[in-house]
């Protein structure tokens, strides 16, 4: 595959990457939150694939490997199992109205893209626009954290973010070194059990949502 | 050769003892190999320390590396690990008598405080970036369990709070990380052999690209800034320091805060190295001052003894970015030699606040009076620590902020230095208002303990010796080490 495919394909799944977390954003249901990080997360591991076949690393195809077990297959998997443990209704509470979310959103794409323009001759290293999709997956991911009060959607917000890292990593020069992201993705594994057990224990002791837990401050 | 292999025995050694002590059950045996073990790893530090002093950096196997930054870091965390499994004998026999932590579970704490020490080693021993990122994360998510380690509500909530606030702050950092790689990649041409190792980006910083080194550095800043503490992305801070099991809260505040800014440290002599010591010196130095700022009023409204010794944190946090940003060599040294006296200071103040609460069976500062009667050397600590903590000399932290302060003046940042001086003296009449009323006051109730553990009283004075050695003089070897600590930062 020429680099030139690629990168046009890169920046076809970017913009789909960006689809998705709208999506993520507006859900109202966590399965549906849920279901649609796992696409986006398969949409990563695409990209590695592309990547891969692009630059001829082979360890860009171990990555995406990496990427459709973990974060594809084996988070939702934990998720879903939490959301079960805890026969917690579907529906999400949201904090903040959807016009105004998909606003800052909207606001976040165009500052990052804005932003970049700015870098120059860097961003020659980076494929494509992966580098302020990258950036805009982050900052939204987090305003998914920040827009709702489940812990679940908290995480969801959170791996969704952390895919921002990973695609702008993927499509940097020929990727990062391939023992750095697997350890990165077991922090990310070990991060989401104990994540998962907090939560779980939380339900199991005191019945409630961890998230809504306020006695703290001061 | 022996000498770099070091570098990686040290980190294995907590690890195995942890993963032994998973099928030891007794008590004094745990204690035991948890002493062993950090003992041998403060002999192990002095070792690296030695060669590093004498011989120059170490490295080994393209990950590690230690120079003069890292002997800092690693005497810290030496020094605090012993000083926390001393203390953690008396206190855990109380801590099993009350029934505050069942038995059966005392494998597993000693074995992820273990699991705690090592991830911390591993973050200040890499050279790798990636790898210093990793082992970061991994020390959230270790010692997330120890915060949440009794399992009551308020302990649960704050390890909800600390790892999910805090995984995705150092998301931030990994950002940064990825971008600084891009910028030393094309930097070298697209070749990426190195790219992400500090001794490598460092040797060729002024090579890079600044306007990426600038996103990529406020990116790091924001993201170990949140692990640090620094205001306003401290609020977890409070919650999981003072939930902690006593002995975890002096190594998260004393060590562990100290292990992210020494990731912001490395970006800091990067992004010197592409775009000179005025960005981000200038934002070090606003995160600083809006730590102490943010810390104040919470510190003297504060009735809860642990929180207030972790928003005491947040201020000294920005006291050491205070003197980083303030920059050159007496304003980084100051910041180092802050780090160190911090340390040891508040893992005193900490085990002091740990033996107080276990006796009145409080957090509550108004209830906890007259510890000086019941507990005397406990009381007197408290004392030397809040004198400490204050800044009142001849204690050690009146040493390194009068540094900063003269730093700062010599460099001519009068603002930044008067809203410092205001909120240390209103922090100054806080602090010695609580810990007197904690001192001197009378016993509310008749408090049925006395007795102090030996244990207990060891840790302390060992700390509360250092304290004092290091408020009349810095030893020459500290001094050498402090000296080189800051020309490596600003990358002479």
């Amino acid at each position: 595959m020429s680099i030139a495919l690629a990168s046009y394909l890169i920046g076809i799944i970017g913009s789909l990457l960006l689809l998705t977390m709208i999506v993520i954003l507006e859900a109202g249901d966590l399965y549906r939150a849920i279901y649609t990080m796992a696409v986006q997360s398969f949409l990563i591991a695409l990209a590695g694939a592309v990547l891969g076949s692009a630059t001829g690393n082979i360890d860009l195809w171990v990555i995406a490997g990496l990427t459709l077990a973990v974060k594809v297959v084996a988070l939702p998997w934990l998720l879903l199992m939490v959301i079960h443990r805890m026969r917690i209704h579907r529906k999400i509470e949201v904090l903040m109205p959807v016009t105004v979310t998909l606003a800052i959103a909207a606001a976040i794409v165009m500052l990052t893209f804005y932003l970049s323009s700015s870098l120059g001759s860097v961003t020659q290293v980076i494929t494509g626009n992966a580098l302020p999709i990258g950036i805009s997956l982050m900052l939204i991911g987090i305003l998914v954290m920040m827009s709702r009060r489940t812990a679940l959607m908290q995480m969801v917000g959170l791996f969704a973010s952390e895919n921002g890292i990973f695609f702008t990593a993927m499509a940097v020069s020929q990727g990062m070194p391939l023992i750095i992201e697997i350890g990165v993705t077991l922090d990310v594994i070990l991060g989401a059990l104990v994540m998962g057990v907090i939560i779980l224990r939380v339900k199991s002791s005191i019945g409630s949502d961890i998230a809504d837990l306020d006695e703290l401050k001061g | 050769m022996f000498m770099s292999s070091l570098l990686w025995i040290l980190p294995s050694v907590p690890v195995f003892t942890g993963l032994a002590m998973l099928l030891v059950k007794d008590r004094r045996l745990l204690s035991a190999l948890d002493v062993a073990s950090t003992s041998t790893i403060a002999a192990l530090v002095w070792a690296i320390a030695l060669k590093v002093m004498h011989g120059g950096t170490l490295k080994a196997a393209n990950a590690f590396a230690a120079d003069a930054v890292t002997v800092v870091f690693l005497a810290l965390i030496a020094l605090l690990s012993v000083a926390a499994s001393i203390y953690t004998i008396g206190w855990m026999r109380r801590e099993v008598a009350s029934g505050g932590i069942a038995e059966r579970r005392l494998p597993r704490y000693f074995a992820l405080t273990q699991a705690f020490i090592a991830t911390m080693l591993i973050t200040v021993l890499a050279d790798n970036l990636g790898l210093l990122w990793i082992t970061m994360e991994a020390t959230t998510i270790t010692s997330a369990l120890l915060v949440g380690f009794r399992r009551d509500p308020n302990g649960l909530e704050a390890a909800w709070k600390y790892i999910i606030v805090t995984t995705i702050g150092i998301s931030f950092g990994l950002f940064g990380t990825v971008l600084i790689y891009a910028a030393t990649a094309h930097a070298q041409g697209g070749a990426t052999h190195g790219a992400m190792n500090f001794t490598t980006i460092a040797s060729i910083a002024s090579k890079l690209d600044p306007n990426i080194v600038r996103i990529g550095f406020i990116f790091v800043l924001i993201g170990y800034g949140t692990k640090a503490g620094l205001a306003p992305m401290h609020m977890w801070l409070p919650d999981a320091h003072s939930q902690a099991p006593t002995p975890v809260s002096a190594l998260l505040s004393g060590a562990l805060i100290k292990c992210a800014l020494f990731g912001i440290i490395r970006f800091h002599t990067i992004a010197i190295g592409a775009c000179g010591p005025g960005f981000s010196g200038f934002l070090l130095l606003l995160f600083g001052i809006t730590s102490v700022v943010v810390a104040t009023p919470f510190i003297l409204t504060q009735h809860n003894f642990k929180r207030l010794l972790g928003y005491h944190s947040v201020e000294h946090v920005g006291i050491i970015a205070l003197g980083l940003g303030i920059g050159g060599p007496l304003g980084t040294y100051a910041a180092f030699l802050h780090i160190i006296n911090h340390g040891v200071t508040k893992a005193l103040v900490f085990f002091v606040a740990g033996d107080a609460i276990g006796r009145y069976k409080t957090h509550n500062m108004d209830k906890i009076q007259g510890l000086i009667r019941v507990a005397p050397y406990a009381g007197t600590f408290l004392m030397m620590g809040a004198f400490s903590l204050a800044g009142t000399p001849p204690f050690s932290i009146f040493i390194s902020e009068l540094l900063v302060i003269k730093a700062g003046i010599a460099s001519g940042h009068f603002a930044a230095i008067a809203v410092f001086l205001v909120m240390v003296i209103a922090i100054f009449a806080g602090l010695i208002h609580h810990a007197g009323k904690m001192a001197f006051g009378e016993p509310e109730r008749p408090v049925p303990e006395k007795g102090e553990p030996v244990s207990g009283i060891l840790a302390m004075t060992v700390l509360a010796g250092v304290m004092l050695v290091l408020g009349l003089t810095v030893p020459s070897a500290l001094n050498g080490a402090l000296t080189m600590a800051a020309e490596v930062t600003l990358g002479h």
